[in-house]
């Protein structure tokens, strides 16, 4: 169930790691939890204390301002002074005056309201000023609601994500802790699975050896290759581990080896699509059994995932259409017969990934336009599916799974133009 | 061909020198390579309600590089209404968003 070593030195790792990865991931996935947590804790600290200093600012504008409405009252009162004084001043002296006095009187009347006036316009002024202040400092204040609401809408936020993450966090340690329970299950059952594998290993191995090396020349050879594609996975566990003997563990390796393909690309197969059902020819009386399903996208249903026990039923599309890819990859097409049937393997190939030839070829443009302006013709052929598909390796896997089977193998066959050019 | 397939998304000539300008020549082949691809990302996007998704083009192109439904699946983690606010705020944010998603 982890590594498993061939007599010519080769190995590969099928389920490499995967316990202790799949903990690996709980582990990472609790601690970046936690680290949210920690980073949303803090956001709400740092944001309160924002908060409570736009607060404070505010309320000393708020101060600043009844402090120059005050003034501006007390100027009032000044200019009503003033004004008082002059009236009095004028009747005082207006009533009384005559002859020459009259006019020494009119000079003192006159230099009052002068000065009457002159105070005034400064008093006026004076208050014309604190208004203005006023205004601004009302501009600065309604800043600082406008500012506090916000914070207050993050705050309100923060609160809310702290509390989903929370209760992922909850979530996550309840799902590790059962899962860990599965996976420490998984790994008590790997002798029991790993011996036969092994054997089934050797066996393909010496079979290879009395097959046509022509029909190897285009692809690598096996000890060019440290890691087998995922053709070879699916080869190596089906088509060539003679199905008489053992006939439970092939079958629970094929399964094995689409659940990886599906939960690596993360397509899951749908009712009409070809599956092992699907595909394999009928039987002169066959038994219909319940469709059982391979993968699920839930990890609970992956460690449970239905093993079928019926050691009769064998999967004779491999032997049929299946079997012969290696030759169907290397043969020449010459001519439309040969392509559609191309086509066809081309599309039973794309099955695990959950797409078609069609389907891939509507995705690309006829030419490439460099940065520079260049331009050159692109065309996807049955050929270059089926190079790319057996040339997938982790890498192009682990790439499916974030951006999609499609642009994975896309680019693939874009880079493996650009290589041959 | 080149990139004058995003006029006709809602990209002027401005917007399509500066994406120009922050592509490497390999990301800059797989825009005109994939159209379609890109297009239908980028409309559905625009549909999302993210109005300012030029920005997110121009300053992350690659995120329009995946599946459709790689891409759709991005926006069906979050909240609608938070998303489109935080990206408005930042197109940064969204390429957290993006990240995020492909490490869970």
């Amino acid at each position: 169930m982890e590594k498993f070593e061939f007599e010519d030195e080769r190995s590969f790792e099928l389920f490499g790691g995967f316990v202790g990865r799949t903990k690996d991931l709980f582990s990472n996935l609790i601690d970046d939890i936690r680290a949210n947590i920690k980073d949303y804790e803090s956001r709400i600290e740092d944001t309160t204390k924002e908060i409570a200093d736009n607060e404070s600012s505010r309320e000393k504008c708020e101060h600043e301002i009844v402090k120059m409405e005050s003034k501006i009252d007390s100027i009032k009162e000044t200019i009503e002074n003033v004004e008082n004084t002059y009236k009095k001043i004028a009747d005082a002296y207006s009533s009384t005056s005559k002859g020459e006095t009259k006019e020494l009187y009119s000079e003192i009347i006159d230099g009052a309201k002068a000065n009457c006036e002159k105070d005034v316009e400064k008093n006026r002024s004076e208050i014309a000023r604190l208004n203005s202040d006023i205004e601004a400092i009302k501009n600065n204040i309604s800043e600082f609601t406008k500012i506090i609401d916000d914070l207050n809408r993050d705050l309100e936020n923060y609160n809310l994500e702290l509390f989903k993450y929370n209760k992922a966090l909850e979530y996550m340690i309840r799902t590790s802790e059962k899962a860990n329970a599965d996976l420490d299950e998984i790994q008590d059952r790997k002798e029991v699975v790993k011996k036969p594998e092994v054997r089934s290993a050797k066996r393909l191995e010496s079979k290879r050896t009395t097959r046509s090396r022509e029909t190897l020349l285009d692809v690598p050879t096996p000890k060019e290759r440290k890691r087998p594609n995922v053709m070879e996975t699916i080869e190596t566990e089906t088509f060539q581990t003679p199905v008489s003997k053992e006939p439970e563990q092939k079958k629970e390796t094929l399964e094995n080896s689409l659940k990886q393909i599906y939960d690596l690309t993360g397509y899951s197969p749908k009712k009409e699509e070809p599956t092992l059902e699907t595909i394999e020819p009928p039987k002169p009386e066959p038994v219909k059994e319940p469709e059982k399903k391979i993968y699920t996208d839930n990890l609970e249903g992956l460690f449970s995932a239905p093993v079928d026990n019926k050691a009769t039923e064998v999967t004779p599309f491999l032997d049929t259409d299946f079997s012969n890819w290696e030759n169907i990859l290397n043969a020449p097409t010459e001519n439309k017969t040969e392509d559609k049937k191309n086509e066809e393997t081309v599309n039973q190939l794309l099955v695990p990934y959950g797409t078609s030839f069609t389907k891939l070829r509507s995705l690309v443009n006829s030419e490439i336009v460099h940065k520079d302006g260049s331009k050159e013709h692109f065309d996807i052929k049955a050929e270059d599916i089926m190079k790319a598909v057996s040339d997938i390796d982790g890498n192009d896997l682990k790439a499916m799974k974030t951006v999609g089977p499609e642009i994975t193998l896309l680019r693939k066959i874009k880079k493996m133009k650009e290589g041959i050019k | 061909m080149g990139l004058e397939y995003l006029y006709s998304i809602g990209l002027d000539v401005n917007d399509v020198e500066s994406l120009k300008a922050n592509t490497d020549d390999n990301t800059y082949s797989d825009l005109t390579l994939f159209e379609p691809l890109v297009s239908l990302n980028i409309k559905y996007m625009k549909d999302f309600g993210i109005k300012n998704y030029t920005d997110v083009l121009i300053k992350y192109p690659g995120i329009f590089l995946r599946d459709s439904e790689s891409f759709q699946n991005i926006f069906s983690k979050f909240d609608k209404e938070d998303l489109i606010q935080k990206v408005a705020k930042n197109p940064a944010v969204f390429k957290k968003m993006v990240e995020f998603v492909d490490n869970n």
